[in-house]
């Protein structure tokens, strides 16, 4: 296990960003959910919105400096801040950000470690590693995805897919790169007392 | 005791994210009563009495912590944790995903019961669609006038806000939640002062769990005495109500039970499915992967707050992992020593070098280069790590390693003494 | 108020404190140390280190000492049992974890908190045998910071110094856990005028001096306490020396001035005393060439010189600029040098647009500005010219303790929302008078400035107790009218409120102007602002310094003597530390002048007006004389020798006093009796007496405000707003060559508006001309310039600001036309 700790260098764009003329009325309205003189606050909603806003969906460092003009405060400090948190990328990623559970549940103890292998083996790349296409993004994440019911379980952009296993994986891949997109293996609605999800017919009518 | 499910009612048969079906359920009758009938301090009584204890870790009775904000003619705030992230537990999703109207019709009347006009929904990062569906159940709430101004006429406003996290773990404690509400890196606070003195923006800030906001509208529909009343273990009248565990590891149907506080851990396991076939019960975390180790010992141990913690554990989470003889404690340290160690937000020093070397110990030791120092290094991190820093992850860093040295020492000692295969690097 | 006192229990010894006071400053008063890396008293505590960590009675867990106040009667604290020390060592234990070790290479090492402590209450060995973090070494992190994150405890006293006091927020913590790390945005340098005290402040050889590096060990250092010269602040400092040679300057705090910052200016920029550039011997001009010369030689060239102009044309063929940068005992005798030995008033310290330096009507001191209600900036930069008092006036900003206005054709900028009224260059005093006027309960005229801002400016000023105005000192008609504002802005405060008060600050052009001021280097002033055309100052002056023929007429100031030198009415010009072509505002002037008069420099190094000198004088810098500084708010304070003149410097008052003798004329007896004299005519310069400002009527007589027409230029003009940068100007900072790196590049800067409408493009070179005056210069774009000027930088002597401007038209706008250099085209 190496440490080596390295400045992960944010990228620095020329151009200004657009999203603040573009998504003038979304920033406005984001700004108006916190209290007058608190703009600080609407720092982690405009780097979500920024990230969203981007091609390769990514904070810039011109991003970051058009928040801190925002938010009246420095560019160093939205990289601060920002850099603190998991979900905030300062490079550009795939179209789908996958991210696995690595944790004890998932991992260790409903055989995450068999399906992160085969997932790495399928895409040909590891953790934290984009697929050449730009299809895909790998993240193995330590943090619980709070699913441990649905173990192991994968988020795509944050939408969860429950119960995986190598197969529902392959059949998952083939539908993102076919282009029809993940939507028939999300999780519709969480159920109680461990109900699977995959024979789960809807609500009767 | 026949339990009925109070807070997961419907879920799985009726759309609860609809405003109507909640409606046609009883809901926003709490809030029609609350606010046109009860006087705020009587809400507040209300709370106190039904012994609601916080459902987010801590188990501090929501009524009191009410009383703690101070008459200062500052605003005051409600922030509602829906971070979610101790490992283990995933009842606050169940709650956000199928049942959102009732966390805002229980943010409304503990925001009426505490005369505050803003509040706020903190909801992990990853949990992208239960802010969506968090933001919609405000807005049909908004669009019945159950929310803005003037609700039901009665002169009270609430505005709601849903504000996403990032992912860092450490935005569930209470005051580094605030921090990053407010725009800053998710590092807690130094306490005192405590939210309910100084918290968000500097004024006096309620902060409870989303399960805890979601007992409210029934206890103001039932009575405080309905909600004391429900409880598996009568003896213990310091816990009660109605309880979401997450049950999870080496049980055969792992999933999200909602039931009365104080069954035994045995019972609880029973509830979901109980052990594999041919497999025996070595170990349980009672709370989330903070919480220390059971042992076989204290299968009988009652799931309430005050039964786990005289076991030397605690209920936190109620996020109950199961290890049966196929599962190697010492492996589970490594995840967990992972786990704080990139999640410690790195402020003091006994956490952020503490976690690391947890991790990099335990590492060691499952490649085979464990020592008998290292078993002393993991047992001094009880006083070196706990107790010592701004907030308790240090502590729950600690724990499990400290709790597999008192409780399962040979499985450390397996190791140290190359009794066991050691796992592939 | 009084503060409420609290019994509080330490170790046994029971103790009182203030309600409120934290445990490690509750300990010290018990005479109790308790272990700290993050706590500083000049930050907010943190509470992050933990290495406080103490017992507190009926609390079960350990309580960090530097974030408990005692708030309560009766708290007992244990700070010495076996389970603390276990804490303690158990902190440096994980510490040390990850800390790379390297204390012989390491600068820090003997003043250093991590080996102290360690040695104190730490453990004996590493438990860990695990590899260590590695993390960036070496980084340069600025101008003059390296940084090595190694070994780096994360304390975060650098991070919280820039934000909390500096409130800039540019270095800080990025990512988390033990990735955590001190470090700059991407591609950001940490060039902060403060980046230095964050070395002082790093408890472990994290962030070190570039300059300081590898040179001394801090057990080998010589101490003496001293004065930064840089400006008119006057941090106090400690200098450091081996072997005779100055190698680093520390802070030494006192509250009233400098609160134990010091800025990079006076930090960084002190080699200059040892500069192999440094003027060491007298040189005489000859045939066009200086020849070094003996003192001997060199004074009496200078005295026969002079000696022949006075005996035909008499006083009024001399000309005495400077004496701002000299000790107040030497400004003292330069003015009696120019009345005595010269016989005129033409003796004037003031060398750029600066009149006044201070005014008695409106005394202020800088810890004025710390408990203010309201702070009024008028037509200056006090990060510029005055760094370390602009740290108050940011603390006031950031934490909304008082309301801030901006008034200027520059706009200072602070943390937070303030009042801003930004004008073009000229219409100051306008706007100044229209305030005025309303807090006086009239009817304003029109100015730049809308009206309604105007009503809100004045209610802003008059809803504080206490106002502080802070000025640049540069234009009459300005003055005229701040004084009718602070007036009335008393006027209306005493009426409500007999408390309230009104203070007016003026950063000095030179360190030392506001001493020279005041010991009389003026040429209608003698010393303690004594009219000169009174009789009666020039007998009882007369009677003191033993003389009978003092000239009645006021003398000449700046630019008349200037002017008259280059008329050839005045024949020679003394300048003292005056490098005029360099800071006087009509360079044209200056050159016809130094042409024109036989001129004897005062000064450390050759620049440009030295060199144009026809004798140069080598003189002592500031750690190689004593003698005592007046602060911009008054206060006096002593620097004694600490180090040899380099070569055969001479302090100034010694060559004044052995020229006045080479001409025939007793100008001092000896120190003590140039103090006695002080002592009558002004104080007793004792270390801690506070100075009278200036009089009003020091202020020229100037056009009424309302009479200065609105400035315009013609069509596509510029009007020139020249602006000030602590690193520009100077030769200290021109001639060190490891300081001169950080010296601003000579940038025209433009509102955004007017780079589009000229076609100009940020980098590209430029040329802005007035008159027959021109610079070259690149172009800077800012939407911060007011649309219709153009800034230029002052004092750079690549591109002189002054060669625009044309000071007999005093400090009216100058229009300047910006223009694109021809391309050259190569065959
Ligand atoms: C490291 C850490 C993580 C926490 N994470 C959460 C969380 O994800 N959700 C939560 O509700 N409380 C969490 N807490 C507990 C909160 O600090 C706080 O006690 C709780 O939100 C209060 O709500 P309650 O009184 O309703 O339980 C966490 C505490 C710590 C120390
Ligand atoms: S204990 Fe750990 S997570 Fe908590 S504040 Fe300290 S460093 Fe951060
Ligand atoms: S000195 Fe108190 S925690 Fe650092």
């Amino acid at each position: 296990m190496s440490h080596e700790i390295t400045k992960t260098i944010a990228i620095r764009e020329i151009e200004p960003p657009t999203w603040p003329e573009r998504c003038k009325d979304e920033v406005a309205a984001i700004l108006a959910r916190y209290p007058e003189e608190r703009e600080m606050s609407a720092i982690l909603p405009l780097l979500h919105l920024s990230m969203r806003e981007r091609d390769g969906h990514y904070v810039a460092v011109s991003d970051m400096a058009a928040i801190a003009e925002i938010c009246g405060v420095s560019t160093a400090y939205v990289d601060s801040v920002c850099s603190f948190y998991a979900m905030f990328h300062r490079h550009p990623v795939g179209k789908y950000v996958i991210t696995i559970c690595g944790n004890m549940g998932c991992h260790l103890l409903q055989g995450g470690k068999a399906l992160v292998e085969h997932i790495q083996q399928t895409l040909g790349i590891a953790g934290g590693e984009t697929t050449p296409d730009g299809l895909v993004t790998l993240e193995i994440t330590g943090e619980c995805l709070a699913a441990c019911d649905l173990g192991p379980v994968i988020q795509v952009n944050t939408e969860y897919v429950a119960k995986v296993n190598a197969a529902k994986w392959d059949a998952l891949l083939d539908a993102l790169k076919s282009g029809k997109g993940p939507e028939g293996y999300l999780e519709k609605l969480p159920l109680m007392g461990g109900a699977c999800q995959d024979d789960w017919k809807g609500f009767p009518e | 005791m026949q339990f009925e499910p109070v807070l997961t009612k419907g879920i799985g048969e009726v759309d609860l994210t609809n405003i109507d079906v909640y409606e046609a359920q009883g809901g926003y009758q709490g809030l029609r009563k609350a606010l046109t009938s009860m006087e705020p301090l009587a809400v507040v009584d209300e709370v106190k009495k039904a012994n609601l204890r916080g459902r987010g870790g801590a188990g501090f009775p929501a009524g009191v912590k009410w009383g703690f904000l101070p008459n200062d003619g500052r605003a005051r705030y409600l922030t509602v944790n829906a971070d979610e992230s101790e490992p283990g537990t995933c009842n606050n999703r169940t709650l956000i995903f199928a049942n959102p109207h009732q966390i805002v019709e229980g943010i409304i009347i503990a925001a009426f019961a505490n005369r505050i006009a803003q509040s706020f929904i903190y909801i992990r990062g990853e949990m992208k669609r239960g802010a969506g569906l968090l933001e919609k159940a405000v807005a049909d709430a908004k669009a019945r006038g159950y929310v803005g101004k003037n609700i039901l006429g009665t002169g009270f406003d609430q505005e709601i806000t849903v504000h996403r996290g990032a992912g860092a773990y450490i935005c569930g404690e209470e005051s580094a939640l605030l921090n990053s509400l407010e725009g800053r890196r998710g590092e807690p606070r130094v306490k005192p002062p405590f939210p309910a003195v100084v918290g968000l923006y500097g004024c006096p800030t309620i902060i409870n769990n989303i399960e805890t906001i979601s007992c409210i509208p029934h206890i103001i529909n039932n009575g405080w005495e309905w909600f004391t009343k429900i409880s598996a273990n009568p003896e213990n009248p310091k816990s009660c109500g109605p309880k979401l565990f997450t049950i999870s590891g080496c049980v055969q149907k792992p999933g999200n039970y909602e039931l009365p506080i104080g069954m035994s851990l045995r019972e609880v396991i029973e509830v979901a499915g109980g052990l594999k076939p041919g497999r025996t019960f070595k170990a349980a975390q009672p709370g989330g992967s903070s919480s220390p180790l059971l042992g076989p010992q204290h299968l009988d141990v009652r799931m309430d707050f005050e039964g786990v913690a005289a076991a030397g554990s605690m209920l936190g989470t109620a996020a109950v992992m199961v290890y049966d003889d196929t599962v190697d404690l010492v492996e589970v340290a490594l995840y967990w020593a992972k786990f704080y160690s990139a999640e410690s937000c790195g402020q003091c020093t006994p956490c952020r070098e503490g976690t690391f070397w947890l991790e990099r110990t335990f590492d060691r030791i499952l490649q085979g280069g464990g020592t008998a120092k290292d078993v002393k290094i993991i047992g001094d991190m009880r006083t070196q790590m706990a107790g010592t820093t701004i907030c308790v992850l240090s502590d729950a860093a600690a724990f499990y390693p400290t709790s597999l040295l008192k409780l399962f020492p040979e499985e450390l000692d397996r190791y140290i003494k190359k009794l066991k295969e050691v796992r592939p690097a | 108020m009084s503060v409420q006192m609290v019994t509080v229990t330490i170790d046994g010894r029971t103790i009182q404190v203030p309600k409120g006071t934290n445990l490690v400053e509750a300990a010290k008063l018990a005479g109790i140390e308790i272990p700290v890396f993050c706590y500083h008293p000049k930050l907010d505590p943190a509470g992050v280190c933990r290495m406080c960590l103490v017992q507190i009675e009926k609390i079960p867990k350990p309580q960090a000492a530097c974030v408990t106040n005692v708030d309560r009667d009766g708290m007992v604290v244990m700070t010495q049992t076996p389970a603390v020390d276990d804490l303690r060592k158990g902190v440096l234990e994980f510490l040390l974890l990850n800390h790379p070790l390297d204390c012989p290479v390491c600068d820090k090492g003997g003043e250093c908190d991590l080996q102290d402590l360690t040695i104190e209450h730490g453990p004996a060995v590493s438990r860990l045998v695990d590899p260590k973090i590695h993390k960036p070494k070496s980084v340069e992190l600025g101008n003059f910071i390296v940084l090595d994150n190694e070994r780096c405890i994360l304390c975060r006293r650098c991070v919280r110094f820039d934000d909390e006091i500096a409130t800039e927020g540019n270095l800080i913590i990025e990512e988390r856990g033990h990735s955590n790390f001190v470090t700059m945005m991407a591609g950001e340098s940490y060039d902060s005028y403060f980046s230095g005290n964050t070395i002082e402040l790093c408890p472990v050889g994290a962030l070190t001096s570039e300059q300081y590096r590898f040179q001394a060990r801090p057990w080998d250092l010589k101490k003496v306490e001293s004065v930064c010269h840089g400006c008119s602040v006057g941090c106090n400092v400690n200098e450091e020396f081996r072997f005779g040679k100055l190698l680093r300057l520390t802070a030494r705090d006192n509250a009233a001035i400098d609160n134990g910052w010091m800025c990079d200016r006076g930090r960084f920029n002190y080699k200059f005393v040892h500069e192999a550039d440094r003027v060491t011997q007298p040189l005489v001009k000859k045939d066009g060439q200086f020849v070094p010369v003996t003192w001997a030689e060199a004074l009496a060239t200078v005295a026969e010189k002079f000696k022949a102009i006075k005996a035909s044309v008499g006083g009024k063929g001399f000309g005495v600029i400077g004496g701002g940068k000299l000790a107040n005992e030497e400004a003292y005798l330069l003015q009696k040098f120019a009345r005595v030995a010269l016989q005129t008033n033409n003796v004037d310290h003031r060398v750029s647009e600066q009149l006044v330096a201070s005014l008695a009507a409106f005394p202020g001191k800088q810890t004025d500005i710390s408990d203010a209600g309201a702070i009024l900036i008028v037509d200056t930069e006090p990060a510029e010219t005055a760094p370390v008092l602009d740290l108050r006036i940011r603390r006031m900003a950031d934490r909304k303790k008082a309301k801030l206005a901006v008034v200027g054709a520059v706009m200072p900028a602070y943390r937070g929302r303030h009042a801003r009224v930004q004008v073009k260059p000229g219409q100051t005093a306008g706007v100044l008078a229209a305030l005025a006027a309303v807090a006086a309960g009239r009817q304003p005229a029109a100015s730049a400035a809308d009206p309604v801002a105007v009503t809100k400016l004045v209610e802003l000023l008059k809803g504080a107790k206490k106002v502080v105005i802070l000025w640049g000192g540069n234009d009459a008609a300005t003055g005229k009218a701040l004084i009718d504002l602070a007036s009335a802005l008393k006027k209306a405060a005493m009426q409500n409120d007999p408390g309230r008060s009104v203070h007016v600050l003026i950063p000095g052009a030179q360190a030392n102007s506001r001493g020279a001021e005041a010991m009389g280097v003026l040429p209608n002033f003698f010393p303690g602002y004594a009219p000169a055309a009174e009789a009666k100052t020039r007998e009882t002056v007369s009677n003191l310094w033993g003389v009978r023929n003092l000239v009645p007429e006021p003398g000449l100031a700046t630019g008349a003597m200037l002017k008259a030198a280059a008329d050839g009415e005045v024949k020679a010009l003394v300048l003292s530390g005056a490098n005029l072509l360099n800071t006087y505002p009509d360079r044209k002037l200056v050159t016809e002048a130094l042409d024109k008069a036989f001129v004897v420099a005062f000064d450390i190094f050759l620049n440009e007006t030295a060199a144009a000198a026809d004798v140069v004088l080598p003189v002592a810098a500031i750690s190689e004389k004593s003698g005592t500084y007046t602060t911009l708010d008054g206060l006096v304070q002593a620097v004694k020798i600490a180090k040899k003149p380099e070569g055969s410097a001479q302090a100034d008052g010694d060559i004044l006093v052995a020229l006045a003798s080479a001409m025939g004329v007793r100008l001092a007896e000896s120190p003590l009796a140039t103090n006695n004299e002080i002592g009558k005519l002004v104080a007793k310069l004792d270390g801690s007496v506070t100075l009278t400002g200036a009089p009003n009527s020091l202020l020229p007589a100037a056009a009424p405000a309302s009479a200065v027409a609105p400035a315009t230029a013609v069509a596509g003009d510029l009007l020139l707003v020249p602006v000030d940068r602590l690193y520009a100007g100077g030769s200290t900072a021109q001639f060190d060559v490891e300081f001169r790196h950080a010296q601003p590049k000579p940038e025209a800067t433009f509102n955004p508006a007017d780079a589009a409408r000229l076609g100009l493009k940020a980098g590209e070179e430029i040329e802005l001309a007035a008159g027959d005056g021109f610079i070259r210069l690149s172009v800077a774009v800012d939407k911060r310039v007011v649309a219709g000027t153009v800034q230029a930088i002052r004092g750079l002597s690549a591109a002189p600001v002054n060669a625009l401007m044309n000071a007999v038209s005093g400090t009216a706008p100058v229009a300047v036309t910006a223009r694109k250099l021809a391309l050259e085209v190569a065959d």
